[in-house]
């Protein structure tokens, strides 16, 4: 029915203006063959997995007339599994109408792309990441491009008015505001949910200041329910350049409220503040740090959503070693459990009131990015690489504190230290091809010490994060490539367990002492800059000392990729 | 399409007797459209898109638009300094890679009057001068290739005139949950000749849970030249089989050749052909039948309860077409193609003898009929009023049981004679083509250079059709046919359910005619109007039942663009 609509749509706007449009088209195709198979301890879940999958997507951008453009993604899949046409399907994937009101003012109607400020409105990546290499890099671009994560953006469905106009020479005032339905009614039961957003920015060479708003609300007097619930993010952020040097801070405060017809109940606010600078000490060295505070009520869901929904099962063997109750979802799936039907896929594109579950065993550092409730330290961040970039470093750390005890006056203590660098052995030893050697090293850790007299144990977890990779061009435009990834994660938390308007009731008592581990290898050619094909084999690792489940996963993919 | 069918009796019930349909009973599209996008710089994607609008009232919203049959494919293409490099991915493609490893039977002779969706369109009369000059003209883009779903890598002009071949997917012989094939060939060329070398390995799990492993592999080698002007064209296989669950492991072997003898030493064109394919070779994903290895038969249970696709490929001793090898079976097959006057004359003449006898089951196509029938039985199993027919897509066999007194002492042998006439002569200064095709099968306890047209045979089969084209003008066409099919077993064929007059029961003695009348008019190059019409009729009169009357009527207008 979208099809015929915006076809419709098309074929209306053509009507009117009369005029021939201009199209271009483009796309991206991808075969996927996944071959995994469960060691031999399970004999009564699923031990083998098969998927063939090829997809294709149609992308058509259309110049209607001089100011309305369309531009729409239509996927064609087929599993390779089926040989006739049960299998095969067609999807508009985006819908996107697109164009200028005014000199200075554009729209987008549709499939729109959203993003604010970290405190705000902000896609955090997900968890796992320090230095990867192409073997991963290649299936956390097909999970992003599946589900929609490009870059901090929000896939939202909705409507967005931007525009900028200057007030003095070299400078701008730019301004955005949107509105995204983000849950449709089912007028019994379940109320509409909206997301609304505005910002407005002043920027000069110098200076910039800006102020953004947004509020998801939900409607519930469409079902009868004398309530409504809202849940506003007002922030100002402040920047001033100079030179090398830039300061950045961001300040606001959220409200989270259920608003009933007689009177406002109690609204639930939470504060946050985020201040430091970039130094971009030569061309080759750039060092920033930061402190930021951010408040234990503080209640974004714009930018405290994950990208990955943890309270859903895996799609690969979620069952092991006899066990009835799924696994958790970790490294491996968020990297290579794609699956091709959106509504499996284990990565979230909702944005709703609460905190989303997460898997502890990554850290509990900033499980919600910048804007992790409960909060207050500095982070910093080094980047250097020499002249010729044989070796390029990144480390950061972060050392930060609970704002208020949770359960007890004591606050934990958080620190996570990070390094990664790419070592280009080829341009030290002047070869032509491609030999590239990837490494990094991620440890987090949150503390705590309690009385003795309490009786409870202190909390200590540790998560650490290895990767390394090798990448080596053995012929023109043929590589070999190795990875090895491992997260080892031990220790014992309390998680903060909120109840619907957002202040902790209990705690979860979380306990690990774990290591899984990705061993992979593969080939693979470049046909071009835009096509390739991968094999790649990889052995999957779990053990879970507190559990007691120890598992091995083989895996072999085959990957083809073209874009044009 | 139109499609209307009256089916006055079938098997003994006139239940449902007239059908109106916007297709053809099976994958005949409203509109298929096959799309190649291509990009310089990236490679191409070709899809194809199908629509099928049933015609049946405008009350509701319906989605009949899907990918076809063809499906995804993306396609990349390099030339390298070591050779041109190709790369296949998706599916639904066809590959042909070798008779023994992986390939489709080319069908070469049939009838031309019975439309298919995907028969390309050519002005009148072209179809007709093609089959009247040649008989191997490709008819469609699957001919003797395997459907396969996929990665397919091709490296040709390597150095020292190499060439590779990989393929890692699937057929639709791939069944169960994990399920995949893995075929290489290498080849070289040197001089006229051309050798190659490959492996086929299809393995895979039966079961999502505890699942045991089984395999098929197949290692062949083929060779195709020319020795001092006789021309070779040869292949030799080896396959092995296993079975973690049962233990079960076979190896059997195959081979072919095919030779055409020097003109020096017989000016008369003579093609040679024998072979010799032992009881435990099997690979279903070549063109040959498996008759003999019951663990890839459509009734195993070797895959856990998954049952492998049948299709046109019945189980135990075939009276197989000349262009369809069976296991079990050595032969020769003789092909001649020679012209007396206007007239072509294309023969052959096929004996083969099965190695061991390990079933008293056998089977025959119903040429003639076949078409008919599967419309209205779709993809059956064990129906009929005797529950030994099978369809498939477009044809349907019957199963028959040689009485255990006689199978138990001898070695079956069967014969098939085929007779291909082409006549082109002028009529009122029109082109009017008379084909006659007949096919004469028989099977015998014993072997004999020719079909058994006595009772001696256990089971004899005779198809004629002939296929009458009549060009009026540059757009018309009238076509005429006229087809008959006669089985008749002896008593060890088993004895049907009828007393006869003298009040005995009789062995299988079927008839069937088949009559048509049609005419293709084209309104340009890639746009014809085929109108068809076909009664049939069929009547085994010793076994009850076993009986079918009706008539079909299409009519297409298809458009290439």
């Amino acid at each position: 029915m979208r099809i015929i609509l915006s076809y419709t749509f098309i074929f209306s706007i053509l009507t009117i203006f009369g005029q021939y449009p201009k199209f271009e088209i483009g796309g991206l195709s991808r075969a996927l063959a996944d071959n995994s198979f469960l060691d031999q301890m399970d004999t009564v879940n699923n031990d083998v997995k098969q998927d063939f999958n090829l997809v294709f997507d149609l992308a058509i951008n259309g110049e209607l007339n001089e100011f309305i453009n369309f531009y729409s993604e239509l996927r064609l899949g087929n599993s390779l599994e089926v040989f006739d046409t049960s299998s095969s399907y067609i999807n508009l994937r985006r819908i996107l109408i697109y164009g200028k009101l005014s000199k200075n003012t554009s729209f987008e109607i549709g499939d729109i792309d959203l993003k604010m400020t970290p405190f705000t409105l902000w896609n955090f990546q997900e968890e796992g990441i320090v230095n990867e290499n192409r073997l991963a890099n290649n299936f956390r671009e097909i999970q992003r491009y599946e589900n929609f994560n490009n870059g901090n953006f929000w896939r939202r469905q909705g409507l967005v008015i931007k525009g900028n106009k200057s007030v003095f020479k070299d400078d701008t005032i730019s301004y955005k505001t949107f509105g995204t339905r983000e849950l449709a009614s089912n007028e019994i039961s379940t109320p509409d949910v909206f997301l609304y957003g505005s910002e407005i920015k002043y920027h000069s060479n110098i200076i910039s200041l800006g102020f953004n708003h947004i509020d998801l609300f939900s409607n519930y007097k469409g079902i009868n329910y004398d309530t409504n619930l809202n849940n506003h993010v007002f922030s100002t952020n402040f920047d001033l350049n100079f030179k090398k040097i830039k300061l950045q801070s961001e300040f606001g405060f959220s409200s989270l409220t259920n608003t009933m017809k007689n009177f406002d109940s109690k609204w639930i606010n939470g504060e946050f503040l985020n201040v430091g600078f970039n130094f971009d000490i030569s061309d080759n060295f750039s060092f920033s740090t930061s402190f930021r505070s951010v408040s234990e009520d503080f209640s974004s869901p714009g930018s405290q959503s994950k990208r990955i929904n943890y309270s859903m099962a895996p799609s690969m063997f979620p069952q092991t070693n006899n066990n009835i109750i799924s696994r958790d979802i970790s490294l491996s799936d968020i990297i290579y459990g794609v699956d091709f039907i959106r509504s499996n896929s284990i990565y979230n594109r909702t944005i709703d009131y609460g905190l989303d579950h997460f898997n502890p065993i990554f850290g509990v550092i900033e499980p919600y990015g910048l804007s992790t409730p409960n909060r207050r330290g500095i982070s910093s961040d080094l980047t250097f690489s020499d002249s010729l970039k044989i070796i390029t470093v990144n480390a950061n750390f972060s050392l930060l504190n609970d704002l208020v005890g949770e359960g007890i006056n004591t606050k934990r203590n958080y620190s996570k230290y990070s390094i990664a660098f790419d070592f280009s052995l080829n341009k030290l030893l002047s070869l032509e091809n491609q030999f590239l050697f990837s490494g990094g090293y991620s440890t987090s850790s949150s503390k705590r010490d309690h009385p003795i007299i309490l009786n409870v144990q202190n909390v200590n977890l540790k998560c650490n994060i290895i990767d390394l990779g090798l990448e080596f061009e053995i012929l023109k435009n043929f590589s070999v490539l190795s990875s090895y990834k491992r997260l080892f994660s031990n220790g014992l938390d309390y998680l903060p367990i909120r109840n619907s308007d957002f202040t902790i009731e209990s705690y979860n008592a979380f306990q690990c002492d774990l290591v899984h581990e990705i061993n992979s290898f593969g080939l693979a050619y470049d046909f071009n800059k835009k096509s390739s094909v991968l094999i790649n084999y990889q052995i999957l690792n779990f053990r879970d000392k507190i559990l007691d489940n120890s598992f091995s996963i083989n895996q072999f993919f085959v990957l083809v990729q073209i874009k044009f | 399409m139109g499609y209307n069918r009256n089916l006055s009796n079938l098997f003994g019930d006139s239940v449902n007797p007239i059908v109106f349909r916007a297709d053809d009973e099976f994958n005949s599209p409203t509109l298929n459209l096959d799309m190649v996008i291509k990009s310089k710089e990236s490679g191409y994607i070709k899809t194809q898109l199908y629509l099928f609008e049933p015609i049946s009232g405008n009350i509701e919203d319906r989605n009949f638009l899907m990918l076809n049959r063809k499906g995804v494919s993306v396609e990349l293409g390099k030339k390298t300094k070591f050779g041109n490099l190709k790369l296949v991915a998706g599916g639904i493609n066809f590959l042909r890679f070798s008779d023994f490893s992986l390939s489709s039977a080319k069908q070469v002779r049939n009838s031309l009057f019975d439309r298919n969706a995907w028969t390309a369109v050519w002005p009148v009369n072209v179809q007709f001068n093609n089959y009247l000059n040649e008989s191997n003209y490709i008819r469609a883009a699957d001919w003797g290739k395997r459907q396969v779903s996929g990665f397919n890598f091709k490296a040709t002009d390597l150095p020292k005139l190499y060439d590779l071949e990989i393929f890692y997917g699937k057929t639709p012989f791939n069944i169960s949950p994990v399920d995949n094939i893995m075929t290489f060939k290498i080849g070289k060329k040197q001089k006229l000749n051309y050798y190659s070398f490959g492996l086929l390995n299809s393995s895979g799990i039966d079961a999502l849970i505890n699942g045991f492993e089984f395999n098929n592999q197949v290692f062949y080698s083929t060779y195709k030249g020319n020795f001092n002007e006789w021309k070779i064209n040869s292949e030799f296989a080896v396959s092995n089989y296993s079975f973690q669950s049962n233990g079960l492991s076979e190896t059997g072997i195959a081979s072919e050749i095919t030779i055409k003898p020097s003109p020096r030493l017989i000016s008369f064109p003579l093609f040679f052909e024998g072979y010799y394919i032992s009881p435990n070779f099997v690979n279903i994903h070549s063109s040959l039948i498996n008759g003999s290895v019951q663990s890839f038969s459509s009734q195993t249970s070797s895959f856990n309860g998954e049952g492998i696709p049948d299709g046109a490929r019945p189980f135990g001793g075939v009276m197989n077409p000349m262009h369809i090898k069976s296991n079990n079976r050595f032969g020769i097959n003789i092909n001649s193609e020679f012209s007396v006057g206007k007239l072509k004359v294309n023969l052959g003449n096929g004996i083969s003898r099965e190695i061991q006898n390990d079933t008293n089951l056998v089977s025959f196509f119903h040429k003639v009929n076949g078409l008919y029938l599967s419309r209205i039985e779709r993809f059956q199993s064990s129906t009929g009023p005797q529950g030994n027919l099978t369809t498939f897509f477009r044809g349907y066999y019957e199963n028959v049981l040689i009485d255990d007194s006689l199978n138990n002492k001898i070695n079956k042998s069967f014969n098939v004679l085929l007779l291909n006439l082409k006549y082109r002569t002028k009529i009122f200064s029109k082109d009017f083509f008379i084909f006659y095709l007949g096919e004469f099968h028989s099977l015998q306890s014993f072997l004999s250079p020719i079909p058994v047209f006595s009772s001696n045979a256990i089971l004899r089969n005779h198809f004629h059709e002939f296929d009458f084209y009549f060009n009026i003008n540059k757009k018309l066409s009238l076509i005429g046919y006229y087809g008959a099919e006669l089985i008749k077993g002896n008593e060890f064929s088993g004895l049907g359910d009828v007393l006869s007059e003298n009040n005995e029961y009789l062995p299988r003695n079927g008839i069937g005619n088949v009559f048509g009348l049609g005419f293709d008019y084209s309104i340009s190059s890639k746009s014809c109007i085929y109108f068809r019409f076909k009664n049939v009729n069929y009547n085994e009169k010793n076994f009850s039942n076993y009986y079918y009357q009706g008539y079909e009527i299409t009519a297409e207008l298809k458009i290439f663009f």
